[in-house]
């Protein structure tokens, strides 16, 4: 019996070990098609959390916000608004006050036509009074929004500042007032309630763990979606993705990084390796390590970082080595390696010998214990501290790697309870998203909960920021962030990584008209037969 | 003298029954590789703990070079393997010992005292059973924070509840036993009955639930570091080896493959070791 036992086990590696090695099977391809097609097999990496655009700021909530809600104005990747709820604005003299016409005859899902005060108190909830402004810290500037006519919103900002506009075309969703308040009071808010707004999709069923679907809004106010039903499917695992991609269960994913090489090249897929405004960085805690505010240490650090092999090891190289704080695309404050040799910034090239020599003259010749580096587990952090915990031996430093879930980093990182952090983020809609970073918080700002990760105390930095921030006249604007990057290169409170990449693939008869930096629209794509 | 000589007779039945069992000697000769191993680990690899990443080499397949092949960082899997054997080891054997240790005295305690002691030992037991016992172990570990030591008491506690429940129940069988009763009728107290007369005769069962513990906890070390709650990187124990891998299970399978066979391979080795001793050891199968 135990024998017959001992043989099936060794069967059952000798199956397993064959079916690995077994490579791929053309023949179990996309599934082959002549019918028109009019619906869409997509995949969310996570549970949805909610479906109430004012109570996440989550990225895979958002993908679905992306489709069933609107702002007043598209944001270009070139920082561009392309009017949309709103069909243009003025700006006062003073620069505080903003004046939108809103679009009319725009519907609503419930078939209500969208007012001017719909539009001023989705603003004002999400941009104040709602619990979306808890989860950015970046939304400071406004202060208010009324409707002051039928067609016509006012919008009050506390401080004159460039990207004030591009912020609201970015977390300023609209939805049908009435019906909002009306399912608030009733106690329906939550992820089976979805509010109503003016999205080109909108929900036709929802199951929280497996799928959720999307019918396309019959009076969209710029025609109706060219695919009629959008199939969300739960899938977490990297693997199980992209088999049913390569299966044709699935028609539009975000390719895992491991996979790209082989995918990329398959002749059965469209493939697009979209830029994007994300740095990769570590965050360093300079007030509870003495080595760690030591500045010159700091910049041991990044010398000995070998970006161009963390890219490849983290992110199977489809990133780029950052040796900027802000990605190159980032709109005003991203500068390219070239741009800031010019102008006379560090860069931190990889060079352990000066890593070496700079801890030497920080007083560390025989190396240094600099604590723990925090990071997400099972993700590219872990593996970007990896190799960052492996480049530091090289020079002498040692660095214990920290790992924790998502929401656990994250507080660790509010808290200031880190060393170092790993951690990255979208420079969106500029450079100014940065400052929630590098400014300083004034004890009564702290009283309010406002925060920052590195609660620095640089007043210099913080004050260029504002200046920077409020500065409209684009070439002066940019002339203030290179002198801001000056400062961040040379202090080097955050240690640029990579600039990722968001590597998608979809099927061949699949055509995607255009994929933004940040975000997908399913209403630019449609099925060509 | 004459109770010693039966005593090593009947431990020399043992095993001679064990060395007849074909199947459990081949736990024993992978267990035996894994000892030689973990103790000459330095000494078989050329790469040194095998954590220095590189990059040039990453993702090979088997080679004369690299036996298992290198993993995402391009380290070398069969170093990687090697050592972590010695890490899983350090935490499953001590954690364990421990749990059956723990076990053994509180299922002793339930079976000798009946009255009151084993109610509440048994509910409080009932408790913690209640709980699968990786939760458990994970939990311990959410809130002790991760390291080896933390990591062995979790191990530990999760597994004493089962522990003390398989020892009551085989202490129970021998306190009603006439042998017990006649030593307690020689004078001896519960103190000496329990060291002199129950552990030593259950000592035989508690080793084959030992064994059959030790695979499960094996397994469960890794699927705690699976999940990033076990040892941290870049130390190489089983089950961050699979972690690692699992993204690129499709592309370079040999990744996951020979750490996979390292656990399963153990862990038979155990269960096979644990068969041939409870075959061993029970009276029925004697003749």
């Amino acid at each position: 019996m135990k024998k017959k036992a001992l043989i099936v086990m060794l069967i059952a590696v000798f199956f397993i070990a064959s079916a690995f090695c077994g490579g791929s099977n053309e023949s179990s391809g996309t599934k082959a098609s002549t019918e028109k097609r009019d619906s869409i097999n997509l995949t969310l990496n996570q549970v949805v959390e909610t479906l109430n655009p004012f109570d996440s700021a989550n990225i895979v909530d958002m993908q679905l916000f992306w489709q069933l809600y609107e702002t007043p104005f598209f944001l270009s990747d070139s920082g561009e608004l392309i009017p949309r709820l709103a069909e243009s604005y003025t700006v006062s003299e003073d620069g505080l006050t903003y004046t939108l016409k809103i679009k009319e005859g725009v519907k609503f899902h419930n078939g209500a036509t969208m007012t001017a005060e719909d539009m001023a108190w989705s603003l004002q909830y999400s941009l104040k009074d709602g619990p979306f402004t808890k989860k950015r810290n970046n939304l400071g500037d406004f202060e208010s929004a009324v409707a002051i006519d039928e067609n016509t919103v006012q919008i009050k900002s506390k401080n004159k500042s460039a990207a004030f506009m591009s912020n609201i075309a970015l977390y300023g969703y609209i939805v049908c007032k009435d019906e909002f308040l009306k399912a608030r009071e009733s106690g329906k808010l939550g992820i089976e309630w979805v509010p109503y707004g003016t999205g080109p999709y909108m929900v036709s069923s929802y199951n929280p763990d497996s799928m959720i679907v999307l019918k396309a809004f019959d009076d969209y106010y710029r025609g109706k979606a060219r695919i009629e039903t959008v199939n969300y499917q739960i899938l977490s695992d990297n693997n199980t993705i992209s088999v049913a991609f390569e299966a044709g269960d699935l028609d539009f994913i975000v390719v895992p990084t491991a996979k790209w090489s082989s995918i990329s090249s398959d002749s059965r897929f469209n493939t697009y390796l979209a830029p994007t405004q994300h740095t990769s960085f570590f965050h360093v805690n300079i007030n509870n390590n003495d080595a760690l505010s030591n500045k010159l240490v700091r910049q041991a650090i990044s010398y000995g970082i070998d970006r161009e092999a963390m890219t490849i090891i983290a992110y199977d190289g489809i990133a780029s080595p950052a040796y900027c704080m802000f990605n190159p695309n980032t709109v005003y404050g991203g500068f390219t390696l070239e741009e800031m040799k010019a102008a006379g910034i560090t860069t931190y090239e990889y060079n352990p010998e000066k890593a070496k020599a700079l801890l030497a003259e920080a007083g560390y010749p025989n190396g240094v214990d600099i604590g723990t580096i925090t990071c997400i587990n099972g993700s590219y952090w872990e593996k970007m501290s990896t190799a960052f915990q492996d480049n530091m031996a090289d020079i002498g430093i040692k660095v214990r790697i920290e790992l924790a879930d998502s929401a656990s980093c994250r507080s660790l990182r509010k808290e200031h309870k880190y060393n170092l952090a790993t951690t990255g983020t979208n420079y969106s809609p500029d450079a100014s998203y940065g400052y929630q970073y590098f400014r300083v918080v004034t004890d009564e700002e702290r009283a309010n909960g406002v925060y920052s990760e590195l609660d620095l105390s640089n007043q210099e930095l913080n004050d260029l920021y504002i200046e920077a921030m409020g500065e409209t006249d684009g070439t002066k604007r940019r002339s203030l962030w290179l002198d801001i990057n000056r400062i961040i290169q040379d202090e080097m409170y955050s240690i640029p990584t990579f600039y990722k990449a968001i590597p998608y693939a979809y099927q061949k008869n699949l055509v995607c008209e255009e994929i933004n930096t940040n975000y997908y629209y399913i209403y630019n794509f449609y099925w060509d037969n | 003298m004459k109770k010693e000589k039966k005593r090593m007779s009947n431990f020399q039945d043992v095993l001679y029954r064990f060395s007849k069992n074909k199947v459990s000697l081949i736990g024993v000769a992978i267990l035996v590789v894994l000892l030689l191993v973990i103790i000459f680990a330095e000494q078989i690899s050329p790469y040194q703990y095998g954590i220095k990443n590189n990059v040039s080499e990453r993702l090979q397949g088997p080679s004369a070079k690299h036996w298992f092949g290198t993993d995402g960082y391009g380290r070398d899997i069969f170093t990687r393997v090697i050592h972590g054997a010695k890490f899983t080891m350090i935490i499953a054997l001590p954690a364990t010992l421990f749990a059956q240790a723990f076990g053994a005295i509180l299922g002793a305690l339930a079976a000798f005292y009946t009255k009151y002691v084993d109610g509440i030992l048994m509910r409080i037991l009932d408790v913690f059973q209640a709980i699968p016992g990786t939760l458990l172990a994970l939990a311990v570990v959410a809130a002790l924070g991760t390291s080896l030591p933390n990591l062995v008491i979790a191990m530990m506690i999760s597994r004493i509840p089962g522990a003390a429940r398989s020892a009551r129940a085989i202490m129970l069988l021998l306190v009603g036993k006439d042998d017990i009763e006649a030593a307690r009728a020689y004078g001896s107290n519960d103190w000496q009955l329990i060291t002199r007369h129950v552990m030593p005769n259950a000592l035989g069962p508690i080793i084959v639930d030992l064994t059959i513990n030790l695979s499960a906890i094996t397994l469960q070390v890794s699927s705690l570091s699976y999940i990033g709650l076990g040892v941290q990187p870049p130390t190489p124990e089983w089950g961050v080896l699979l972690s690692e891998a699992r993204e690129y299970m499709q592309i370079a399978p040999h990744t996951i493959l020979f750490p996979g066979i390292a656990i399963m391979l153990t862990a038979l080795a155990f269960n096979l070791i644990g068969d041939g001793l409870r075959d061993a050891l029970d009276p029925r199968l004697r003749d």
